[in-house]
C-alpha cells in the first residue's frame, strides 16, 4: 500500500429506509493510517448510522442503497458475511458510549478480552492471557492481574471504557469507530482516555473514526472532521479550520449553540446572603454485611460551608461521587446533616445531629435531571403545576389552577397542551413542566439538578435560555449543579468546585474559570477542552490562561508525606487567595490547634 | 387490539353476572327440585342443559351455581385485595419492622400452595358459612401483598415522590395522592387475576366437598358428581366445565384490559 493512500475510503456513501427517505446521502471521506477522523453534527444527522454502515452493521429497516465503502482499496459492501466477521473486530473495531452494553456482565473481563483475540489470531491461551496483561497496562490500570479475573460490574464507567479500549486494540485493527465513547465519563476520566486512544492508536497506526456531539473534544483530538447535518456533508477538512474558522452557516449555528459566558463578569457584587451552610456533614450508613457488624457510615460531604447569595446562580462542579448533588439534596431537606448547620434568611435553620428541625420549611424547591420521573404520571402537567400552591397554603383549587396556568403559559406551554400527562411531551416540554412547578409557589431558592444534562444539544439551548430569562424575570437564586463546565461558564456567577464530598474552591465565576488555583480544578478545566468565540466566525480552544497556581503562602495542596492522609483532611482550611476566591488547603507547618481554628474562624464568615 | 380484549371479557363478565343475578333471584325450575322422570334427561325444549341424576334441572343449577362462584368469588375478592393494598400499601410505604414483619408472614403463607392452604382453612372453619370465603381470602392475600408492596417499593423511589416531599407535602397527603393511584392499576389486575383464581378455586373446593352443602348447586359440585354417568350423560361435565372456563376467559381478557387502560402511558403503544 502507497504511503498516503487512505486506509478506509467512504465514498458517495447512501443509507435510506425501506420507505426510501436517506438517512445518509452522498457521504464521502477518506480515513488515513493513524488518523482520527470526526464525524460531529446534531442527534439526526446521520453520524452514528455511517459508522454502523461501515461495520456493515445497520439497524433493521436500513439500507446501504449507494456508494461504496473500500478497506485498504477493498469494497465492504461486495464481501461475503463469513469475510465480514473476520474484519470485524479483526480490521475494523469498535466503541460505543455505553462499555456495559458491549461487556458482558457474567463472564471474566479477561476472558472477554482474549475471546476477541483468539478468535481473529491464531495464539494459544498462555501467549493471549500476557497480551491481554500486557495491553490492560498499557490503558494504565492499576492491577491487571486481579481486574483479568474479574467480572465487568465491578468497575466504573471509565475503567470499563478502558477494557473495551484495550480489547479491541489488542488484535490491531485498522479502523477503530468510536462511538461516544467517552460521553458517559466524567471529564478527568475523559481526557485520561481520550489521550491513552489517541498514543495507542498512534503506535499501532489504527485511524480513528470519532462520533461525537463534543466540539471541543473533537477540535482538540481530530486530525480532520466531517460536519454532517441531515445525512449530508456541510463541510469537511482540517479539524481546527472547520471547527475554528467556519466557513459554512450551519458549523457557526452548531458552535453557538454551545453556552458562551456573558461578557459582562458575573455577578461578583457581594448581596447578602440568602442562605448560609456551616460546616455540613452529611453522612449515610453503609449496608451492613452482617446484622452483627458495626454501623458503618460514608460522609459524602464533610465539612462544607458557603453561602448562597440572594438573586446569584451558584453553580456546584465536581464529578460524579463528588457530593455535589447531596449538597443540594441537604438544601431541600431530603438529607439531614448529620453535622453543622443550614441557616435561611428567614431565621429557619436546619441543624445537623439534632431531630426534628423545622416544622416550616423554607421555600426551596428543585428541578431534576429526569423532569418525566419527577412528574406523578396520573397527573396532567395542570394539575402537576398546582400542586405546590396546595403545601404553600392557597385553599382555593380554582385559584391554585389558573396560577398554575399562567405559570405554564410563561415557560411556554399553551393551553392546549394543560391536560396533557407528561408522558405525552417531549423531554423539552416535560423540563419546562419541571421549572414551572419549581417556581410557580414563589420559592426564594431552586436547587436545579443537572437540569439540562439529560436533552439533546439544542433543546438545551432554550431551558437555558429558559432558566436566565425566569431568574432575570423573577428575581430567582438558583443552586446549579451541573458537570457541564460550558453550560456553568454561561450560567453561573459563582461556582464551587467540589472534590470527593470537600469544597475545593469557591469564587466567582471568572476567578474560577481564568484563574483557578487549586490542582483539581485546574485537571478539571484542562480536561475539558472547550471552544470560545474569538471574534465573528471566530472560535478559539479555551485553554488556562494563568501558568502556574502556587497554593497561599504557608499552605500547602498535597498531603505531606509524613502526615496520614486522613489526618491531612482533617487539617485542611479554606483560605481567600483574592478577593471572594477562596480554595481549600493544608497548611504546611503542623501549627497546632490555635492557628488551624483561627484560620476555620475565618472562613466561617467570608465564603 | 387492547379494546377487544377489554370489550369481550366484560360482554362475557356481564353475562356471567346476570347469570347469576338470575340464579339468585329465581330459576325457571327450582335447582333442588328432585323428579324421578327426568332422571339423567338429555337436553330438551323444556330442560335446555338436560338433568342429571336426581332428575333436577341443569340449567337451573348452573344459573343456581353461577350466584354462588360468584359471589364466594366476589367476596374474597374484595377481602383479599382490600386487606392486601392496606397492607402491602402501609408495609412498602412505610419500611422499616413493619415491613419485616408482613414480609415474614406473607413468605409463611406463600409457602403453601394456595389451594392446599384454603382446603386447610376450610377444613378448620368447617361449618362457618363463609368458611371458603375465609379461607381463600387468607390464601390470597400474600399475592396481594407481594404485588402491591413492591409497586409501592418502585413508586417511593420515584422523583415524584421526592418531588413531593420537596413541596412540603406531607407523607399522608403523598400516600394518598401520588402512591395509591400509581397503584390502582396493579391493584386492578391483581383483583381481577384473584377474582379468576377464587372463582377457579371454589369451584375445586366444591369438587372436592369443601364447599356447600350438597343440596345446594355449585358448578365443581356438579362437575364431581358428574363423573358416574359421564358416559350416559356427558352434559352432565360439560355444561359446568364450559361454565367455568367461560367464566376463566372473561375474568382474564378483562384484567389485561384493565391494565392496558389504567396505565396511561401504554396509551403510545
Amino acid at each position: 500500500m502507497a504511503p498516503g493512500s487512505p486506509i478506509l475510503r467512504v465514498d458517495r456513501l447512501q443509507v435510506s429506509t425501506l420507505a426510501g427517505r436517506r438517512i445518509v446521502d452522498d457521504v464521502s471521506f477518506d480515513m488515513l493510517s493513524g488518523e482520527i477522523v470526526a464525524l460531529v453534527g446534531e442527534s439526526g444527522s446521520g453520524k452514528t448510522t455511517i459508522g454502523r454502515a461501515i461495520l456493515r452493521l445497520l439497524p433493521n429497516g436500513l439500507a446501504c442503497t449507494g456508494g461504496d465503502i473500500a478497506l485498504r482499496g477493498e469494497s465492504l459492501t461486495a464481501t461475503p458475511p463469513r469475510e465480514l466477521r473476520k474484519i470485524r473486530g479483526g480490521s475494523i473495531a469498535a466503541v460505543f458510549q455505553d462499555p456495559m452494553a458491549s461487556l458482558n456482565p457474567s463472564l471474566k473481563v479477561g476472558r472477554q478480552m482474549m475471546e476477541a483475540l483468539r478468535l481473529h489470531e491464531d495464539v494459544d491461551a498462555h501467549e493471549a492471557r500476557l497480551r491481554c496483561l500486557a495491553m490492560l497496562e498499557r490503558v494504565r490500570i492499576e492491577n491487571p492481574q486481579r481486574c483479568f479475573d474479574d467480572y465487568p460490574g465491578k468497575f466504573s464507567g471509565g475503567m470499563r471504557q478502558r477494557f473495551m479500549l484495550a480489547s479491541v486494540l489488542l488484535t490491531h485493527p485498522a479502523v477503530l469507530i468510536a462511538d461516544e465513547p467517552t460521553t458517559a465519563l466524567d471529564a478527568i476520566v475523559r481526557r485520561e482516555i481520550m489521550e491513552q486512544a489517541v498514543e495507542l492508536t498512534r503506535e499501532v497506526g489504527t485511524a480513528i473514526l470519532l462520533v461525537s456531539h463534543d466540539l471541543g473534544m473533537v477540535a482538540q483530538y481530530a486530525e480532520r472532521s466531517v460536519v454532517l447535518k441531515g445525512g449530508r456533508v456541510m463541510d469537511q477538512g482540517d479539524a481546527r479550520q472547520v471547527l475554528l474558522q467556519p466557513r459554512v452557516d450551519y458549523t457557526r449555528t452548531l458552535l453557538d449553540a454551545f453556552p458562551e459566558r456573558a461578557l459582562a463578569g458575573g455577578g461578583s457584587t457581594r448581596r447578602s446572603p440568602l442562605v448560609r451552610v456551616r460546616n455540613i456533614d452529611v453522612a449515610f450508613r453503609k449496608s451492613r454485611k452482617s446484622i452483627l457488624s458495626r454501623k458503618e457510615y460514608v460522609r459524602a460531604v464533610r465539612d462544607v460551608s458557603f453561602d448562597i447569595r440572594s438573586g446569584e446562580i451558584l453553580a456546584v462542579v465536581g464529578e460524579s461521587g463528588s457530593g455535589k448533588s447531596t449538597v443540594g439534596k441537604a438544601l431541600v431537606d431530603l438529607y439531614k446533616p448529620s453535622r453543622g448547620e443550614i441557616l435561611f434568611a428567614n431565621g429557619i435553620e436546619r441543624s445537623g445531629g439534632g431531630k426534628g428541625g423545622a416544622r416550616t420549611r423554607p421555600q426551596v424547591q428543585m428541578i431534576f435531571q429526569d423532569a418525566g420521573g419527577s412528574l406523578d404520571p396520573r397527573m396532567t402537567i395542570k394539575q402537576a403545576v398546582a400542586e405546590p400552591l396546595r403545601a404553600g397554603g392557597i385553599a382555593a383549587a380554582a385559584e391554585r389552577l389558573r396560577r398554575a396556568k399562567d405559570m405554564l403559559a410563561e415557560v411556554g406551554l399553551g393551553d392546549d397542551m394543560h391536560d396533557c400527562y407528561p408522558h405525552q411531551l417531549s423531554g423539552g416540554q416535560r423540563q419546562r413542566v419541571g421549572i414551572a412547578r419549581a417556581i410557580v409557589g414563589g420559592g426564594d431558592l431552586i436547587v436545579a439538578d443537572e437540569p439540562v444534562s439529560a436533552l439533546d444539544v439544542s433543546i438545551q439551548r432554550q431551558i437555558l435560555d429558559l432558566l436566565k430569562q425566569l431568574h432575570s424575570a423573577y428575581g430567582l437564586t438558583y443552586l446549579f449543579i451541573s458537570h457541564d463546565l460550558d453550560v456553568v461558564e454561561e450560567l453561573a456567577d459563582r461556582v464551587m468546585v467540589m472534590q470527593r464530598g470537600c469544597l475545593v474552591e469557591i469564587g466567582s465565576r471568572d476567578a474560577v474559570f481564568d484563574d483557578p488555583r487549586h490542582p483539581y480544578t485546574r485537571a478539571l478545566l484542562e480536561a475539558t477542552p472547550r471552544i470560545r468565540r474569538v471574534a465573528p466566525s471566530r472560535y478559539a480552544l479555551a485553554s488556562l490562561t494563568n501558568r502556574h497556581a502556587d497554593p497561599p503562602s504557608g499552605h500547602r495542596f498535597d498531603v505531606p508525606a509524613a502526615e496520614p492522609p486522613e489526618h491531612a483532611v482533617e487539617r485542611a482550611c479554606m483560605v481567600e487567595v483574592a478577593d471572594d476566591h477562596f480554595v481549600r488547603c493544608i497548611p504546611s507547618v503542623e501549627c497546632g490547634g490555635t492557628a488551624g481554628s483561627r484560620e476555620e474562624a475565618d472562613s466561617e464568615d467570608l465564603p | 387490539m387492547k379494546k377487544t380484549n377489554l370489550v369481550v371479557g366484560g360482554s362475557i363478565i356481564v353475562i356471567v353476572f346476570a347469570a347469576a343475578l338470575i340464579g339468585a333471584i329465581g330459576t325457571p325450575y327450582d335447582p333442588t327440585q328432585i323428579d324421578a322422570a327426568d332422571r339423567l334427561a338429555p337436553p330438551s325444549w323444556s330442560h335446555w342443559f338436560g338433568c342429571d341424576e336426581w332428575g333436577r334441572d341443569v340449567f337451573s343449577r348452573t344459573l343456581s351455581g353461577a350466584a354462588i362462584t360468584v359471589a364466594i368469588a366476589g367476596l374474597t375478592t374484595l377481602l383479599a385485595t382490600g386487606a392486601g393494598t392496606i397492607v402491602g400499601v402501609s408495609a412498602g410505604f412505610l419500611g422499616g419492622w413493619l415491613d419485616k414483619a408482613v414480609v415474614a408472614v406473607m413468605d409463611a403463607l406463600l409457602a403453601f400452595p394456595a389451594l392446599v392452604l384454603a382446603i386447610a382453612m376450610t377444613t378448620l372453619l368447617s361449618g362457618a358459612s363463609l368458611a371458603p370465603v375465609i379461607a381463600l381470602s387468607v390464601a390470597y392475600v400474600p399475592y396481594v401483598v407481594r404485588v402491591v408492596r413492591t409497586g409501592v417499593l418502585t413508586i417511593r423511589q420515584a422523583d415524584y415522590i421526592t418531588a413531593s416531599s420537596i413541596m412540603g407535602n406531607s407523607a399522608a397527603y403523598t400516600l394518598a395522592r401520588h402512591v395509591a393511584p400509581n397503584v390502582v392499576g396493579l391493584v386492578t389486575v391483581i383483583s381481577t387475576a384473584i377474582f379468576g383464581w377464587a372463582l377457579l378455586a371454589e369451584s375445586a373446593l366444591s369438587f372436592l366437598g369443601l364447599g356447600l352443602p350438597p343440596p345446594a348447586a355449585s358448578w365443581g359440585g356438579m362437575l364431581s358428581d358428574s363423573r358416574n354417568y359421564f358416559a350416559d350423560a356427558p352434559w352432565l361435565a360439560v355444561v359446568p366445565g364450559l361454565a367455568i372456563s367461560f367464566s376463566l376467559l372473561g375474568v382474564n381478557l378483562l384484567g389485561d384490559g384493565c391494565r392496558d387502560l389504567l396505565d396511561p402511558r401504554m396509551e403510545r403503544a
